[in-house]
């Protein structure tokens, strides 16, 4: 089983059993809500992965991803999880435990939104900095 | 195993490793003991993607043995003893502090030599620029300085810049258009390929050269780490200098030397050069203390380990009313240098302004910041594209460091009581930043909003907090006199003739430009006196 499949399967299960086996989120589930709210096509599987099991571990988190896929109504604290779930793709960076952790560093999607290459990374011709940029 | 070699350098940094570089190439042998271990560029580059907190040291490891500073703690390894933290970092490895600097190599300008006598302010440097001249022009040779040919910087040359000018960025013209009349905007010279040189590629605008440049395009030490090595010197890593060991006759005698594993060595030579920066060289020195020698090494004077200064910062940042697309190229290609000199400096610090290609990345955590912020306003989608990309394109920072005062109570001392994880005593710091220099910086700041009102610029906001801008000087000032200096003109140690200690430790004053240029240049200065002493004259 890959690294990837047991992630889905452990945060399935943590799901499923926080919900009584009412309902739960799968990584593929996960990855279309996050397509919706990021308005981003192609997003990484394995990133998904890693944002669902952080969120699931908190489980008024497990009962508003349920409340996304269709289960229930919106209030802030859904508004605020939308929110979470378009930071952490933007920025590449998620909290687990208590403690913000890095997912993607040249992956998150601010870097596309501004139009740039993640820092680190090389910027296209020599010189190109004295151009105006292209906007996005 | 004990060691032994003509010449044994502590340190691989900038100094260490153009000295070791000359003289290996001249048949010396040499010996160079690093405390810290060898890296390699693309486990750092891995290290630097996978870090949350991208600080100027997050590629490079910070080996028990060998502990360094970290920028976003202060207390992370320096004992602070206040009022102010001293909050410049260095990193202890092969190749020392240049694997994350900016590659800024402005010359001094010639009253930062004669701060006594033409401002009545802290002292003169034993030399002038005149005399410093011919060596600036070999350190730009040896660094690969690129350099707009057009712009002394009130720094006169006799001889070209090595390599043609960076160009500067959008966002540098758009300043320097809106400014034009009021202040000059200058290119900023740069240890930095603007054009394949010495192997390594052009610059490839990858904005991240605090901390890592991907490519070395940008110099760094472990180019002449490698120059000397294939020259015959002998790099040991790994190798934390302890204890300098004094003879009878007043000669350095030889190095104690701890391993990772707590074993110890013995390294000897004929020379001795210490250039381990602004904190470990006087640290070494006054830790090697002994019955006959309480105030430790090279310390007649009792000046080594004051004067500590730095170029502290203030920095300033809003938003231009038209995009200057910034976080592309180099992290900075301009500046307004002409703060650097003026009838006023018995009033107040010269100081630079940087105009800083990286946006709010370093006020304010941007483009991470923006997203939280325009999220909290509710945008999605495109929405929340388009605004991130207008508001990332048209963030401005800017960048005031000022000259700091050498007070003999700014001073580094290690601490007994206080070790490392092999038992060395970390460095204790007292400082305090003067008035003088306190007034520079609201001037800089003062610049910094000419500049936002020329841009019609909206959300300016002056930080409040100083910054190290990790150039540490002044701990082992050259001079004439050995009661009020540690090393001569030539940097050797007045008290032992076969000792030699470089690096920006050695500056009097320490004037508002980037060290590097000016210690490389004074190690340059210092190979040929070394020859001399190893020869016996």
């Amino acid at each position: 089983m890959s690294t990837l499949t047991r992630r889905a399967v452990l945060a399935f299960a943590a799901l499923f059993a926080a919900c009584g086996g009412l309902f739960s989120i799968s990584v593929d589930d996960f990855l279309t809500l996050s397509q919706r709210l990021t308005g981003r096509q192609g997003l990484d599987r394995q990133l998904a992965a890693t944002y669902l099991n952080a969120l699931v571990a908190t489980p008024a988190n497990q009962r508003m991803l349920a409340d996304f896929m269709g289960f229930g109504g919106m209030s802030p604290e859904h508004t605020a999880l939308e929110n979470t779930i378009i930071e952490w793709w933007y920025t590449g960076t998620y909290v687990t435990g208590g403690e913000t952790k890095l997912a993607t560093h040249s992956g998150a999607l601010m870097w596309s939104a501004i139009g740039t290459p993640a820092a680190g990374t090389c910027g296209g011709v020599f010189g190109a900095w004295a151009q105006p940029r292209r906007p996005a | 195993m004990p060691w032994s070699a003509d010449v044994v350098i502590v340190g691989s940094g900038v100094a260490g490793s153009l000295v070791a570089a000359r003289l290996a190439r001249s048949g010396v042998k040499v010996l160079i003991l690093e405390a810290g271990p060898r890296v390699e560029r693309g486990a750092a580059l891995k290290q630097y993607a996978d870090a949350l907190i991208k600080i100027p040291e997050c590629p490079y490891p910070d080996a028990p043995y060998a502990p360094r500073g970290r920028s976003d703690n202060p207390d992370h390894y320096l004992l602070q003893n206040g009022p102010d933290k001293f909050g410049s970092t260095y990193l202890r490895q092969v190749g020392g502090t240049t694997w994350h600097w900016l590659a800024t190599t402005l010359r001094f300008v010639p009253d930062d030599f004669r701060m006594r006598s033409r401002f009545g302010v802290a002292v003169d440097w034993p030399l002038s620029y005149a005399d410093l001249e011919p060596w600036y022009c070999e350190a730009e040779r040896e660094l690969g300085v690129a350099g707009d040919p057009n712009a002394d910087l009130d720094a006169p040359r006799s001889r070209p810049y090595p390599l043609p000018p960076i160009p500067l960025s959008y966002l540098d013209t758009r300043v320097a258009a809106a400014i034009k009349g009021r202040y000059t905007v200058e290119p900023t010279p740069q240890a930095r390929n603007s054009q394949p040189h010495d192997g390594r590629p052009a610059c490839c605008g990858s904005s991240s050269c605090i901390p890592i440049c991907p490519v070395q395009a940008k110099y760094d030490a472990t180019v002449h780490v490698a120059q000397a090595e294939r020259g015959g010197a002998q790099l040991v890593a790994d190798a934390v200098v302890t204890r300098v060991d004094v003879g009878a006759d007043g000669r350095i005698a030889g190095l104690v030397v701890k391993r990772p594993d707590g074993t110890e060595d013995r390294a000897t030579g004929r020379v001795y050069v210490i250039a381990a920066h602004g904190i470990e060289t006087p640290k070494l020195l006054l830790q090697s203390r002994t019955d006959a020698r309480p105030r430790g090494v090279a310390n007649s004077s009792d000046q080594v380990g004051r004067n500590l200064m730095d170029h502290p910062t203030v920095l300033s940042w809003g938003l231009a009313a038209e995009p200057v697309w910034p976080y592309r190229g180099p992290l900075s290609t301009a500046g307004i240098e002409s703060t650097r000199a003026g009838a006023w400096r018995n009033d107040h610090a010269s100081f630079r302004v940087q105009i800083d290609n990286r946006g709010w990345a370093w006020p304010g955590g941007t483009p991470s910041s923006t997203v939280r912020t325009l999220l909290k306003q509710g945008l999605r989608g495109e929405a929340l594209d388009r605004a991130l990309s207008d508001r990332t394109s048209r963030e401005v920072g800017l960048a005031t460091m000022a000259e700091q005062l050498p007070l003999p109570e700014n001073r580094i001392v290690p601490d007994f009581d206080q070790r490392d994880a092999i038992g060395v005593p970390r460095p204790r710091i007292t400082f305090r930043i003067d008035d003088y220099t306190r007034r520079a910086l609201e001037h800089g700041q003062r610049v910094h909003q000419e500049i936002f009102d020329a841009l019609t610029a909206t959300d300016v906001q002056h930080g409040k907090d100083l910054f190290g801008a990790g150039h540490v000087m002044g701990t082992y000032r050259m001079g004439v006199d050995p009661r009020q200096s540690v090393v001569t003109p030539d940097q050797r140690a007045h008290d032992h003739a076969n000792l030699f200690l470089l690096g920006s430790g050695v500056f009097p004053t320490g004037a508002a430009s980037n060290p590097t240029l000016t210690l490389a240049a004074l190690a340059l200065r210092a190979v040929d006196p070394i020859a001399r002493v190893l020869g016996g004259r």
